[in-house]
């Protein structure tokens, strides 16, 4: 278990959802699906955050999510404590903004 | 405009593997723009003139930065407006850059034109009802950005609606690079599109004819430039296209095919 020891001690003090299974389920062959990572931000193992986005890239240790605002966040892959994938947003078929029927 | 400058559209666009990035995009729109320019003398002149303001933008691009935003830095005022639509200034190249302001293609090529002089990795992603462009790999890390407005992040999932505006669904080869052909075929249809009224006639064949000498072209373009050449009143060139075109159509789409040819003989009737 090694590093989700910590994690298990920082879910006992109840800065994590105690029921989260603490197991990363995605793989580089899940590139182009949406994901949410759960991974520690700090030295200090206690300290967790997720980032939730597209799995755009994953080589060299580092795994690349694009964030709904179109920004990349880039993770190491070390500091992964869990991940899984996640349906895509729903599409609104309907678009609020300037009419751009013809080609742009 | 010129037959030279004709002639140097067509034999760039020849040489062309598909990648924008080996591909002098720049001079291929600055000779589609030659054409709306009439009184712009030497050929060569006018491309320097002009591929000089793409590099001078780009010596003002920062060199340390995320890669979307050193060239948001110095693109950032560009942008487009829904009035952009309806005029011919928003797709020339020149006009764009003296504007700051023009049609998404254009944008977006701006962008990429300057980003390769700034030796950034960028490319022009044509998504079904938006043109924009992405910045990285585009197998891997990269980002959206979209020009018209004003060089915003565009997340995946407002790409995707985009998409779907247009009642179809985002698939992941609308984001690869997008082959400079197309693009210069998408920006003179834009051209076409516009000219589509008695006043714009000359606009619309030159639009036309530089279709024509793309490489690949559709089989309506013939139809279409048929059409062009009875606006500025070429009947018997207009029939000889309409007659020729019937004559392709024929086995695929023969009630197409008699069309053009009962529209070659009223153009012909017109004839002294």
């Amino acid at each position: 278990m090694g590093q989700n020891d910590d994690v298990a001690a920082a879910s006992r003090r109840g800065s994590v959802r105690p029921a989260a299974l603490l197991i990363v389920r995605i793989t580089p062959a899940d590139i182009g699906r949406r994901v949410t990572i759960r991974h520690r931000i700090s030295a200090d193992a206690a300290t967790l955050t997720d980032v939730m986005g597209y799995l755009r890239a994953w080589s060299d240790g580092l795994v690349v999510i694009e964030r709904h605002d179109g920004e990349l966040i880039e993770i190491a892959e070390t500091a992964m404590v869990a991940a899984k994938v996640i349906p895509p947003k729903a599409v609104r078929r309907e678009r609020p903004t300037t009419s751009q029927e013809g080609n742009p | 405009m010129t037959i030279e400058s004709r002639e140097r559209f067509a034999e760039l666009c020849r040489n062309t593997d598909g990648l924008e990035a080996d591909f002098r995009l720049d001079l291929a729109l600055l000779l589609v723009a030659a054409e709306a320019h009439t009184e712009l003398g030497d050929v060569d002149v006018f491309l320097a003139r002009e591929t000089a303001r793409l590099d001078a933008l780009a010596e003002q691009v920062p060199a340390h930065g995320r890669d979307d935003q050193r060239l948001r830095e110095v693109l950032g005022h560009f942008h487009g407006e829904p009035s952009d639509y309806g005029r011919l200034e928003s797709s020339p190249l020149p006009d764009v850059l003296s504007r700051r302001q023009g049609l998404p293609i254009t944008l977006s090529a701006v962008w990429t034109q300057v980003a390769y002089r700034a030796g950034i990795n960028a490319y022009g992603v044509g998504l079904p009802g938006h043109f924009v462009v992405g910045i990285g790999d585009p197998q891997g890390a990269r980002v959206l950005v979209d020009p018209f407005d004003a060089g915003k992040l565009l997340p995946y999932d407002r790409a995707k609606e985009i998409v779907a505006a247009t009642g179809r669904t985002l698939h992941p080869d609308h984001l690869q690079p997008h082959d400079p052909i197309d693009t210069i075929a998408r920006t003179l249809g834009n051209i076409t599109n516009w000219a589509h009224t008695p006043e714009r006639a000359w606009q619309r064949l030159w639009s036309v004819e530089l279709a024509l000498l793309l490489p690949r072209r559709n089989l309506g373009l013939h139809r279409e430039y048929g059409e062009a050449l009875i606006g500025v009143g070429r009947y018997a060139d207009a029939s000889r296209v309409l007659m020729e075109y019937a004559d392709i159509v024929q086995d695929a789409m023969p009630l197409e095919a008699d069309n053009a040819r009962r529209t070659a003989g009223h153009v012909r009737s017109r004839l002294n």
